[in-house]
């Protein structure tokens, strides 16, 4: 559509200038050829004029005697007027008393055209210019004193001058059409340098709309496309600068909501650390009484180290999740994240006398995820499914292949569903539980949803939610196979990496 | 069709004066006409139409409503339209004015001044290497008038010669002058003096005006030998049946001319006339003298004017 859009503006403006462009030579070589045209007939007309001037001086005296041989005698002498066609001398009474012509008139005969019945009464001389005859006809009336004695009429071919208007026609259409393709040229190159800062400034607008805040669209214009194209930057710049501080808010944003979930855990974990540091202490005291006890020996070796390492394995985990860490986005098995999140719930869900029970589907593909952040939506689901669950219940932790995006489309994805038994969501409350600072608990912030489901939108996911009032609450959190074009928060998919995903 | 055509042309030709009565004359009636003999009606109308539009106007309370000018190549057709009322007035020298006078009664009214000249006189030159001294040198000799008519230039000139007792033969062809009589050509173009200067006669008759002109070089060559009476430089005459309200009105405003500024611009204009007043009762007698000259002595030679 944009495509279309922006050829369609290039030849709005090139049609627009060009049509412009072609009314303006073609008027101009109309005028020109017009002009040349008149210029010539009236050239030939002050020629007729000239002629028929001279001959008048001739003629008034033989006219005036009505010296028809003389009269005769001019007018055969006026074949030397160049052009000249015809020639007719006339009496006051309108007859032909001298005159060569090829239809060789009878002398005193009449005119019978229109113009020739005009001329004889019109005191003014009278240009008559039959383009279609091919013929000027000039006439003037001869006077002497106040008596008008005849006239005079002559008639020049006006072929030479058509060939001539004929030639110029061909000149100024010519030179015209050598113009008009120039100008279009010109004007074709105009409108692509009109059009191309156009182009890059929406390819720039584009890319910055895909995440790429740091593309800059550069025309060095002395002018309102510069102008445009420098704030256009300035304010990709500003945007980055503006990116940066709320990623930075939403990382921070982010931690404090993890730091939030560990605090929510740490009765839980504290239980879940004491109880094998007893055990270990009352082997320990007893170690010596029955030091030469090898069973009890051995037997304390292995359920001492089992539990250190146990500790050491869920502290590692607390610290990885606590840590302010790089984001890095990685090939990961969602079955190993989800369950790494349940090791840290366990004993908070044990403490809330809640069940988790895990159904993962083996074999899932590999997606490409931050796993912290991964995790930080899982602890945020599963911490509120547990807190839903006051008086005790059950979760249910799936994973599974989906083949449907959020509008219902073909996609590929690996799916979470986490099913609680607890209070379900009312219903007025379901479309606003993603907004942040939403929360129906006591305690909490009510942005544990909302970053969870930035999150997930950053990996080219969604959440859905079903909701059942008193019967329990699903969560489906789904994320592409494959790479995002979108990299999450300060993610750190190369730009090679990007271009190989698909939404 | 060619033969038919020349037949045509040659009778249009031939009836050329019919022409005149049948079509420049038929709208005659309040228009004031005025007549010229002159071969370049072009030339004569041009140089009168503003003077007698002048007169036309002046008239208008008479019932006069325009003034045409009606030229023809000879006296005798003037005379015609003259008698038959068809030009009013005319203008011309001395001689043809006594000459269409006496054909159709037409009155001379008035003297007409040229150039500041009341009245002008004839002379004859010849070149000063030639010889010829005298009048009676000329004996023997050629001498180039111009037209036949021309008073000052032809008609006083012979008269002159007469006086002198020296018998005037036209010559056709050259060398054939007889030694006791004045051998006689026209200048073909009118100017006797050009016939002189080219070696073609032996003397000229001329006026004064005209030697004028001449480049001093060859003025310096000529020398005058003789000289004719003065008479008036031109004169206007008029019909005899024309209305004598109208002839007492012409010479009203025709004297009066001079004395008003636009008049005074027509007049210039029309071939350099100062002025308009009453022929010298003097000059009657002279005017016989040389009435008679014409028609007896020129005889039929008048005829074809």
């Amino acid at each position: 559509m944009n495509r279309q859009l922006r050829v369609s503006l290039k030849l709005k403006i090139f049609f627009s200038f060009g049509l412009f462009y072609l009314a303006a030579v073609g008027t101009i070589t109309y005028l020109t050829i017009r002009s040349q045209k008149n210029l010539l007939l009236a050239q030939m007309g002050e020629r007729a004029k000239a002629g028929i001037n001279l001959m008048e001086l001739s003629v008034s005296g033989a006219l005036y005697k009505l010296d028809t041989f003389r009269l005769e005698t001019i007018a055969r002498e006026a074949k030397a007027l160049p052009n000249v066609d015809y020639a007719y001398i006339f009496d006051n009474q309108g007859r032909i008393v001298g005159d060569f012509h090829a239809d060789q008139r009878e002398l005193f005969s009449t005119f019978t055209d229109e113009l020739g019945k005009r001329i004889i009464r019109s005191n003014e001389t009278v240009v008559d210019t039959q383009e279609r005859k091919g013929i000027l006809d000039i006439s003037k009336p001869v006077k002497l004193g106040h008596e008008r004695l005849g006239g005079i009429r002559l008639g020049f071919d006006l072929k030479p001058i058509e060939h001539e208007i004929a030639e110029a026609t061909y000149r100024a259409v010519a030179v015209a059409s050598v113009i008009l393709i120039l100008g279009l040229i010109v004007i074709f190159v105009i409108t692509i340098r009109m059009i191309k800062p156009l182009e890059q400034l929406t390819l720039a607008a584009k890319r910055i709309e895909e995440g790429d805040l740091e593309y800059r669209v550069r025309i060095e214009r002395d002018d309102e496309i510069g102008s445009l194209a420098t704030a256009f930057d300035e304010m990709s710049e500003r945007l980055m600068q503006r990116e940066k501080e709320l990623k930075e808010s939403q990382n921070t944003l982010r931690r404090a909501d993890r730091l939030s979930s560990l605090g929510l855990l740490t009765a839980g974990l504290a239980h879940e650390i004491r109880n094998p540091l007893v055990a270990i202490r009352t082997f320990t005291q007893l170690l010596p009484e029955r030091y030469n006890d090898a069973e009890f020996r051995d037997g304390f070796q292995g359920l001492a180290l089992k539990e250190v390492d146990r500790i050491c394995g869920l502290i590692n985990d607390l610290l990885s999740f606590a840590r302010p860490s790089r984001p890095k986005v990685i090939q990961e098995n969602m079955n190993d994240v989800v369950d790494g999140t349940i090791r840290i719930l366990e004993s908070e869900a044990k403490e809330k006398n809640v069940e988790i029970a895990r159904d993962f589907t083996a074999g899932l593909p590999a997606v490409w995820i931050d796993r912290e952040q991964m995790k930080q939506v899982f602890m945020n689901l599963i911490l509120n499914a547990i807190q839903a669950m006051k008086r005790g219940g059950s979760i249910s932790i799936a994973t599974r292949p989906h083949s449907k995006d959020q509008s219902g489309q073909a996609g590929q994805f690996v799916q979470v569903e986490i099913q609680d038994t607890g209070m379900g969501i009312p219903e007025e409350n379901l479309d606003h539980i993603f907004d942040p600072f939403f929360t129906n608990k006591d305690e909490g912030s009510g942005l544990g949803l909302s970053i969870s489901h930035q999150i997930v939108q950053e990996h080219g996911g969604y959440i859905t939610v079903e909701s059942q009032a008193g019967v329990g609450t699903s969560f489906f959190v789904n994320i592409p196979v494959g790479k995002t074009a979108r990299p999450p928060v300060n993610g750190q998919v190369s730009a090679n990496e990007a271009s190989l995903s698909h939404r | 069709m060619g033969a038919v055509r020349t037949f045509l042309l040659l009778f249009v030709f031939l009836q050329f004066p019919l022409f005149f009565n049948s079509s420049l004359f038929a709208a005659e009636g309040k228009v004031l006409v005025f007549g010229r003999v002159h071969d370049d009606p072009v030339r004569s109308i041009k140089d009168r139409q503003e003077f007698i539009d002048y007169l036309a106007a002046k008239l208008t309370p008479l019932g006069i409503t325009a003034g045409r000018i009606l030229v023809v190549e000879k006296m005798h057709l003037l005379a015609q339209a003259l008698k038959e009322g068809k030009v009013d007035l005319f203008h011309d020298s001395l001689v043809p004015t006594l000459v269409l006078s006496k054909r159709t009664g037409s009155v001379p009214i008035l003297r007409q001044w040229k150039y500041g000249e009341a009245e002008y006189a004839g002379i004859i030159v010849v070149k000063k290497n030639s010889g010829i001294k005298t009048l009676a040198d000329l004996r023997g000799k050629v001498i180039a008038f111009d037209e036949p008519h021309s008073t000052s230039a032809s008609v006083l000139p012979r008269m002159l010669l007469e006086e002198k007792k020296l018998k005037t033969v036209e010559i056709k062809t050259p060398g054939t002058v007889k030694p006791d009589v004045v051998g006689y050509v026209y200048g073909t173009d009118g100017n006797a003096t050009n016939v002189l200067i080219t070696g073609r006669a032996d003397a000229a008759a001329t006026i004064h005006r005209e030697i004028e002109r001449l480049k001093p070089e060859i003025r310096e060559s000529l020398q005058v030998i003789g000289q004719t009476m003065s008479v008036p430089r031109q004169l206007m005459a008029v019909r005899k049946d024309l209305d004598p309200k109208i002839i007492n009105a012409v010479k009203e405003i025709l004297i009066s001319m001079e004395k008003d500024p636009t008049g005074q611009g027509v007049l210039t204009r029309q071939q350099n006339t100062t002025k308009f007043d009453d022929i010298p009762p003097g000059s009657l007698a002279q005017f016989k003298s040389i009435d008679k000259f014409v028609f007896s002595s020129l005889g039929k030679e008048v005829d074809s004017w």
